[in-house]
């Protein structure tokens, strides 16, 4: 029986860097002020120390040219992690991620295929503003080659970080700026564990309505699915998707025909996002499992400002989530 | 040269009509717009006239028959004209109503539906035994039964498959392909021969499951892939409407075909009396302060050109009902008690009844009757018991109640137990007005030895069925004093006096 | 010996413009820093042989282009042979090679099957992607092409990784990327510059200067007329050599791959050179005159190195036979592509990933 012990996520994602490096040697990690500073949120830090300037790198400030020798790196068998200080600007580089990356092993016919894994922290809530609390998890889904993973727990973060570094694929890792400090539940670190890439979980058991989220709105959608229950005795089951491509929808089926009704949370745009492909995906897949229309709540499409007030009031989180619970319960009753 | 008389178009959604009646034999003379038939559709009737001036040569479907929209039912001409005995085939039978392909409704038992459904099976492809090729219950299972050892012994029937037509049998369904992407799976590998069409996201994960070694993944579905074969909605011991054999169909006995009307009225009462539990409360109400307000005002809505019947004084009762207590105007569901801020009273007219004595019902309803003064719902009234009699309602009339109204005093009855129209929770019943015998006591009058005197009073008996799930006798009884109250305490305030 | 010569955008307007065959248009010396020692005729015979075979595919290709047999953009490197032929024969098989879209030379010099080429630019299923990369994305690990790239300068901060990778790994291998003129505007290629330069990484930057950016001259949308003079702001040694002499470029990039696997970093190279057929097929190539192409066919590799070996005592006959040996190849890799079979639709789905 191993003795769980609760840490951080930072440190989650800190250990599971320090393992993997340690356990394979062609782990290296690139990006801004990773190495001395330690990264900018510290994911990074006393890396440097145990692996040298050698495998732990501070860059330029140049996104392209480093996520592209990412994958000139990956490509002749290294396993670069690479860090991006916000996921944002990861556009700065989108052909080197979505022209380059994500299609390299299809038009080289698989014969060269690319172990890299881009991380990062994404997301809103400390009022960074429009260009520094996007979510682009909608965005990297929407392409081809690409995994995209999105753990919530710093259990899920140390396991699917250690899976993606080991995963033959580009593995687009995203973190979230409000879950560093949260704590949780996680193995020692000489117990060896992954949680595979393409797998949900069901996080909190419910009878009403599946909940489909993943990132830090799990975190909000928990705290939504208490109060829900506590003050209007809906019982909400909250499937935590933890990657996003692939998209294990057979968890979400399954949980589907125990409650008839879902509802997908993201905090990446609405329009067009992965709430959209899973609503979509349901009428496709399983219609007949619905005994209410399917709802997906994302971000509105707006900037995101800086005014607490407006932040908070975009954000998909505790508040819209039960609003939309309890509409879609009192649509389900209009309907029957 | 003969004219066809066709099924006119019956409007959007109405594919097929039944014929209740022909008002034209064979050899009659009719001119050229007058009334030859009558088609039931669902529950709005209408009628059909004579496309010209002639005789009647032939009727090639009779009473009771179910006919498609633009189908040649007989033909009008000059007597010498030579006409087929038999209907044109479908494929010369012009489109009368749109050019969208129409799938064809199939006669079938409601018994033989639901296995069809159940099974997802086209009924159109299982040979009908019944009356009129009607599809039965035991058609179905040979169907079945047949098919079942088609596909074991591995031939299948072209004509019965549900696969894509042949270009199209190598189209994988994009989750299909979204997960061979995924997880870099050659899916001919998957096929082993069978082309891609055949493929569903289960082959493909077990495959991934097997060859690539994620066993995390689910090789079988966790859910239910198909619908449930009996949805919740449904009442779990609906009496299946038996199909009568054809052997039963004896010389002494005859088979009338359902009509539309009869099918709807059969469903529904059967799921209402077995879904909701019915409880009737009976009411006797003075009808003095009703009649005199009748007496004194019925001339002057006449000259306004509405008819006040006392209907109308009901149906504002009723509304007084909803007032007291909300909930009468709600119905049941697993969430809660719903209940509609708005009164729309369904009012239940009925059809005349044919030869065999089979009539009809349809509710049309009084929308938002809350906010009508009692000419505004005698103006309601008369409308759409007019268009009811004139087979004129619309659809759109007969959505919506909220709670209904049935008058079966017209016909002289003082008491019936009417069944709630589903899924509302109350229906009132009312009763024919009579005089009655009624003991006043010694404070009401003072002037009989014994204090109590005997009075004629009108008096009507209503009886409120209603939903026991969402009423209980003690909120039933509150309803019902306040349609009382209004009734014997009229008029209420707002109307005149 | 003067192998680099300096022209200027303005001279050249003047005067037209060519390299070897007219030494008097090229007025500026700049003293090589390397040697250019004569190579074997063995192995100019073997270069004509590879360079011959490079232009016959491309002419292939090219008619079946116009026949359209072959759809999207095709880039041919006719007149540029000398670059891709030089630069493989100075380098090893397990260097690693990224160039641009234009990159069927390199490929087939690197020593890819010139069948594979035209089968993977048909999108056939025996090409060397599969046919799913098509003529813009030639590939072979085995030869050390890890992919030419259909995005201007994307493919060049991949070798820089690749070179990383190789340093990290403590091995001899260095890295190669072709790009053209066009690419030297492109932000990666400086972000690679500086981090290359930073890190030492043994990496060769190859331009492929052949005066047109796409359909645009160079010089009509560069602020600097000397483009090798760029990387030396980032401490990265920069030279401008006759791509169009087999000779001239095995020597350079022989001199710059020393120089990498020896820890000295970088080196960059602008080989001028002149592309002489359109940007890509179905090119208008309105933005040049046909004269100035003819001018520009006595400088055609071919006839530099077909010269080069009349003067050292090959015999015609035996140039003959290397052209009929060429026109065997081209006819076996044809046959090969043209025979194969299509890919199966079920190949539509695989390699996306790695599993």
């Amino acid at each position: 029986m191993v003795q769980m012990r609760k840490t951080t996520y930072l440190q989650a994602l800190n250990e599971a860097l320090r393992e993997e490096m340690r356990r394979d040697e062609r782990v290296f990690i690139m990006g801004e002020d990773v190495a001395y500073y330690g990264g900018l949120f510290r994911v990074t830090r006393n890396l440097l120390e145990e692996f040298g300037p050698q495998r732990v790198m501070d860059t330029p400030i140049s996104e392209q040219a480093f996520i592209g020798m990412a994958l000139g790196a990956a490509a002749v068998g290294m396993r670069p992690v690479v860090e991006i200080m916000y996921m944002d600007f990861t556009l700065v580089a989108a052909d080197q991620i979505f022209n380059q990356i994500g299609k390299y092993a299809y038009m080289t016919g698989g014969r060269v295929y690319l172990p890299l894994v881009i991380r990062g922290q994404q997301g809103g809530g400390k009022n960074y503003g429009s260009q520094h609390s996007q979510s682009l998890d909608s965005l990297y889904a929407h392409f081809p080659g690409l995994r995209v993973v999105a753990p919530a727990t710093p259990y899920d973060a140390k396991g699917l970080l250690k899976a993606a570094i080991r995963d033959d694929n580009p593995v687009v890792f995203l973190e979230h700026k409000m879950l560093y400090f949260t704590t949780g539940e996680v193995p020692p670190p000489d117990v060896d564990y992954t949680v595979p890439i393409g797998l949900a979980e069901v996080k909190r058991p419910g009878r009403d309505l599946t909940l489909v989220t993943y990132s830090y709105c799990l975190l909000e959608a928990l705290a939504a699915a208490e109060e829900l229950a506590e003050k209007y005795g809906i019982d909400v089951e909250v499937v935590d998707l933890r990657t996003v491509n692939p998209m294990d929808t057979e968890t979400i089926w399954a949980s589907v025909a125990r409650t008839g009704r879902l509802l997908a949370v993201h905090e990446s745009y609405a329009n067009c996002g992965v709430g959209a492909e899973i609503v979509a995906r349901a009428y496709e897949e399983v219609p007949h499992l619905l005994k209410a229309p399917a709802r997906r709540l994302g971000m509105p499409p707006v900037p995101i400002p800086v005014s607490r007030p407006l932040e908070q009031e975009i954000l998909p989180w505790k508040r819209h989530i039960m609003a939309t619970v309890l509409e879609m319960m009192h649509e389900r009753v209009a309907y029957a | 040269m003969a004219i066809e008389i066709r099924v006119p178009d019956l409007g959007k959604e109405v594919e097929e009509a039944t014929i209740i009646r022909w008002q034209v034999k064979e050899g009659d003379t009719v001119a050229e717009g007058d009334v030859i038939l009558e088609l039931a559709t669902g529950k709005v009737d209408t009628e059909v006239t004579a496309p010209a001036a002639g005789t009647v040569l032939k009727i090639l479907r009779g009473d009771g028959e179910v006919v498609k929209a633009g189908e040649v039912i007989g033909w009008i001409g000059h007597p010498e004209d030579e006409v087929e005995d038999v209907p044109p085939a479908d494929e010369s039978a012009p489109v009368v109503t749109s050019a969208a392909p129409r799938r064809e409704r199939v006669r079938a038992t409601p018994v033989a539906r639901r296995m069809a459904e159940e099974a997802g099976i086209d009924l159109a492809a299982v040979p009908g035994s019944g009356p009129g090729g009607q599809v039965t219950k035991a058609d179905v299972a040979r169907y079945l039964a047949a098919q079942e050892a088609s596909s074991t012994d591995g031939t299948s029937s072209p004509e019965h498959t549900t696969a894509l037509p042949e270009e199209f049998a190598d189209v994988a369904s994009l989750s299909v392909r979204r997960l061979a992407a995924d997880f870099n799976v050659n899916l001919r590998e998957v096929a082993q021969g069978r082309p891609l069409s055949q493929l569903t996201r289960f082959d493909v994960l077990a495959y991934v499951a097997q060859q690539k070694g994620l066993t995390f993944l689910p090789t079988e579905p966790r859910y239910p892939l198909r619908p449930p074969a009996v949805q919740e909605s449904e009442p779990p011991s609906s009496p299946a409407p038996e199909t009568v054999e054809a052997s039963r169909v004896e010389e002494d006995t005859i088979l009338v075909p359902h009509t539309r009307m009869r099918r709807l009225i059969a469903e529904n009462t059967a799921r209402s009396a077995f879904t909701a539990p019915h409880v009737t409360t009976v009411w006797d109400v003075d009808m003095s302060a009703v009649l005199g307000h009748y007496r004194r005002h019925k001339d002057a809505f006449a000259r306004r050109g509405v008819r006040l019947t006392l209907t109308a004084y009901f149906v504002k009762a009723l509304v007084a009902g909803v007032r007291a207590v909300p909930a009468a105007n709600g119905s049941w569901t697993e969430e809660g008690i719903l209940i509609s801020r708005r009164v729309h009273v369904g009012l239940a007219v009925a059809i005349p009844p044919d030869e065999h004595g089979l009539g009809g019902l349809v509710v049309p309803v009084i929308r938002d009757a809350h906010e009508l003064t009692l000419e505004g719902i005698a103006r309601r009234i008369q409308d759409l018991v007019t268009r009811a009699r004139e087979q004129r309602l619309t659809p759109e009339d007969l959505k919506g109640g909220t709670i209904t109204l049935t008058n079966y005093g017209v016909g002289g009855s003082r008491l019936q137990t009417p069944i709630i129209v589903h899924p509302q929770a109350a229906i009132l019943g009312v009763g024919a007005v009579e005089k009655r015998p009624v003991v006043l006591s010694r404070e009401d009058t003072g002037t009989s030895p014994s204090g109590d005197a005997l009075v004629f009073v009108p008096m009507v008996t209503l009886a409120l069925s209603y939903d026991h799930r969402v009423l209980d006798g003690a909120t039933a009884d509150l309803f019902c004093r306040a349609v009382k109250d209004a009734l014997e305490h009229w008029p209420l305030e707002g109307e005149i006096g | 010996m003067s192998v680099v010569k300096t022209i200027t955008s303005s001279q050249e307007r003047k005067r037209g413009w060519s390299i070897s065959l007219a030494p008097d248009l090229l007025p500026v010396e700049v003293p090589p820093p390397f040697d250019v020692p004569p190579l074997s005729v063995e192995v100019l015979q073997k270069m004509y042989h590879v360079m011959l075979l490079i232009r016959r595919v491309e002419e292939y290709l090219l008619d079946a282009a116009s026949e359209g047999r072959i759809g999207g953009a095709m880039h041919t490197a006719i007149g540029m042979e000398a670059n891709a032929v030089g630069a493989a024969f100075a380098t090893r098989p397990d260097d690693y090679v990224t160039c641009t879209y234009r990159g069927h030379h390199h490929a087939i010099a690197r020593g890819l099957d010139p069948g594979q080429v035209i089968a993977e630019v048909l999108g056939k299923a025996s090409g060397c992607a599969r046919g799913k990369g098509g003529s813009m994305h030639m590939v072979d690990p085995e030869h050390g092409l890890m992919g030419t790239n259909g995005v201007v300068a994307a493919q060049v901060p991949h070798a820089a990784g690749m070179a990383l990778a190789a340093r990290m790994r403590g091995e001899d291998r260095i890295a190669l990327t072709f790009f053209g003129d066009g690419a030297i505007y492109q932000g990666v290629m400086h972000e690679t510059f500086n981090i290359a330069a930073k890190w030492k990484l043994p990496v060769i930057f190859y331009m492929e200067n052949n005066k047109y950016s796409e359909m645009t001259p160079i010089w009509r949308t560069s602020a600097i007329e000397d483009l090798y003079t760029f990387p030396k702001v980032y401490g990265i040694e920069s030279i401008r050599i006759n791509g169009n002499d087999v000779e001239i470029v095995h020597a350079a990039v022989s001199w710059a791959a020393e120089r990498a696997r020896s820890g000295e970093g970088p080196t960059f190279i602008e080989a001028i050179t002149y592309r002489l057929a359109g940007h890509m097929a179905g090119d208008l190539e309105t933005y040049r005159t046909p004269e100035e192409r003819e001018h520009q066919r006595q400088a055609d590799p071919l006839l530099v190195l077909r010269q080069k070996l009349l003067d050292r005592n090959v015999t015609e006959e035996a140039l003959a036979r290397i052209e009929e040996a060429v026109a065997q190849d081209l006819a076996r890799a044809v046959e090969f592509a043209e025979t194969s079979p299509w890919p199966d639709i079920a190949e539509a789905y695989t390699d996306v990933f790695h599993l």
